[in-house]
């Protein structure tokens, strides 16, 4: 034997080829024999009596062969999408047939965005994935893929369409902590600032419950999800104060700057200085946590799902609260009418002096 | 450097003894030869499994040109017509080691997904598959190496490697010691030092099981070739 060369008689193929490399970007293959002189290979076929071979007799050309090369031809970069077949799952990781070279690489630590129990199981053999190539080829011409990746982002786009669609979804409580609450949502983490909690009790208790939130920021490039149960409460029960009116609530929360009070599940700030006319030294002294309390709306924030009250405008006289919250709160719905009333008169003044304004302007402009 | 010839002389005198009861070249040139039709099934087969995937042009061994068919996207394609004559070359080869009563020591990657892929072929054919490193010392110096429990105490005719790039140790020392090798080169691998290269793609778990495979069932073949032929009686059974 002369090596390799001589072996690999490719009499069967039919065609005769030059060796040394080619560049096959254009798929024409065409068969080049040694110009004017036998091959090779035809004089071996002669030495011992064997027959040429012919295209029909085989069935197979290089043409073929490139055309079945090309079918398996494959351009992958990095952040693609790809789909895969599970060929081998262990413990480590999974290898992935992505119709490389090389299997795909999919670790562990990458099945899903939650960390796996039992990695070696987690795939059964031959199932189809999509999944998404997280790194470039490394020296053995393998790729790294992930599916954790895609997950999130298919999660982030989920939550973004439901924002934009503005309605109430459903969230899980993982955890309450004294800034808020922490939940989770479609396969993310939110969280719900104290302020947007609304009537939540802050009892470890309430880990695992379903409630109802709306969307207050989405941002997957820093990786914020805040949500608002009060918005989802809010819009459910559709409560809408005018300024003006005249509430009744329960105290929820007493500050050094005033109180929260709960309005039919809308939380509202009786500010310091809109309580009475006369100074406080002591809110707390005042009223205390889950007293009933009536006072007047003077606006309403729906989609920051706050409002402001008072109820300085509801004494007869100044001071009245701090001497007699209940004659205040008796009188409230008469002295609320003459403020409306007070209002409504100002309003339409300062409406007359607009109109006297521009229509002197158009006077002049004539 | 050492360079193998790769003369009949290359191989165990029992080989040498069966083969010449032939003329040595035309009873491989006809074992060898393509029959036609059979083999476009093999070829396709080889397709499918990613066999003809070799590694980025820039890495491949000047010495795999012979057996490179051309480039695509960056990356070289092996040509297959070469691959399945000089995989029933290295076949038969294995074929007749086994039907001669000698034993065959694989090589296969230690990738422990690969690898259990390929272990229970090995148990099936009663191979001796080499799990972890190749010892330097392992054939050429069995006693103060200790490593000669991995392969039955007795050297072994000859050796199927899978990963040739990681074994090139191996290959040595079966050159050193005249031990046929059949190895599947990727286009990345010098072949000159092995016997019976098989350039294939050595990358792909599908690739891998598929060159299992067919050793497995070459030396089942030869097994059954054995017993045809009267019988291990001589040596041991295995």
């Amino acid at each position: 034997m002369e090596g390799v060369g001589f072996v690999s008689g490719s009499g069967a193929l039919g065609v005769v080829r030059n060796a040394g490399v080619r560049k096959c970007q254009v798929p024409t293959m065409v068969a080049t024999k040694a110009t004017g002189k036998q091959s090779k290979f035809e004089a071996m076929r002669k030495k011992y009596g064997v027959a040429a071979k012919d295209l029909e007799e085989v069935g197979f050309s290089y043409d073929e062969f490139d055309a079945a090369v090309a079918d398996y031809e494959y351009n992958l970069t990095m952040g693609e999408t790809v789909v895969g077949k599970i060929f081998e799952c262990t413990a480590r990781g999974a290898l992935v047939d992505i119709g490389a070279k090389a299997a795909g690489w999919l670790p562990a630590d990458e099945f899903a965005t939650a960390p796996v129990e039992i990695p070696s199981e987690y795939f059964a053999p031959e199932t189809a994935i999509e999944l998404i190539i997280a790194s470039r080829e490394d020296s053995n011409g393998q790729l790294t893929l992930s599916l954790r990746r895609l997950e999130f982002q298919r999660c982030w786009d989920r939550v973004i369409q439901l924002q934009s669609e503005d309605v109430p979804v459903f969230c899980e409580v993982i955890s309450i902590n004294r800034g808020g609450v922490l939940v989770k949502i479609q396969g993310l983490r939110g969280f719900i600032p104290q302020s947007h909690a609304g009537d939540l009790n802050m009892e470890n208790a309430e880990v695992g419950r379903q409630i109802s939130v709306k969307f207050l920021e989405v941002d997957p490039a820093k990786n914020r999800l805040v949500l608002s149960k009060k918005l989802a409460s809010a819009s459910r029960k559709m409560n809408n104060f005018a300024p003006g009116q005249v509430v009744e609530g329960v105290v929820s929360g007493v500050k050094p700057y005033g109180l929260f009070v709960d309005v039919d599940g809308v939380s509202g700030l009786l500010h310091i200085s809109q309580i009475s006319h006369s100074h406080i030294p002591d809110v707390s002294a005042l009223v205390g946590v889950g007293q009933p309390i009536k006072c007047m709306v003077l606006n309403q924030d729906k989609n920051k799902g706050r409002m402001s009250l008072s109820t300085k405008v509801l004494e007869n006289e100044p001071g009245d609260m701090v001497k007699d919250a209940e004659k205040v709160f008796a009188g409230a719905e008469e002295v609320a009418q003459r403020y409306r009333e007070k209002l409504e008169a100002e309003k339409k003044a300062s409406a007359e002096v607009a109109e006297e304004i521009v229509s002197a302007l158009d006077f002049a402009r004539v | 450097m050492f360079r193998a010839s790769r003369t009949l002389l290359q191989e165990s005198p029992l080989v040498q003894r069966k083969l010449l009861q032939l003329p040595a070249e035309q009873r491989l040139f006809e074992e060898t030869m393509l029959r036609g039709r059979e083999n476009v099934n093999l070829v396709r087969q080889l397709i499918r499994n990613r066999v003809h995937m070799g590694h980025r042009a820039f890495f491949s061994n000047r010495r795999m040109y012979q057996y490179i068919y051309g480039e695509r996207n960056g990356m070289h394609v092996i040509n297959l017509d070469k691959t399945v004559i000089l995989m029933r070359r290295g076949m038969a080869l294995i074929r007749e080691m086994v039907a001669n009563n000698c034993t065959v020591m694989w090589c296969a990657p230690n990738k422990d997904e690969i690898f259990r892929v390929v272990s229970p072929l090995a148990q099936q054919a009663n191979a001796y598959l080499l799990r972890g490193k190749f010892v330097p010392g392992t054939l050429t110096d069995p006693v103060e190496s200790r490593q000669a429990v991995r392969y039955g105490y007795k050297l072994p005719g000859c050796l199927f490697i899978m990963n040739t790039k990681d074994n090139a140790r191996a290959v040595h020392e079966a050159a050193l010691l005249s031990i046929p090798v059949v190895g599947i080169v990727d286009t990345d691998v010098n072949p000159d030092p092995v016997t019976y290269p098989i350039p294939g793609n050595d990358e792909s778990p599908q690739a891998i099981n598929l060159y299992a495979n067919f050793a497995m069932q070459a030396m089942l073949e030869g097994k059954a070739l054995r017993e045809r032929r009267g019988g291990g009686s001589a040596g041991r059974s295995r």
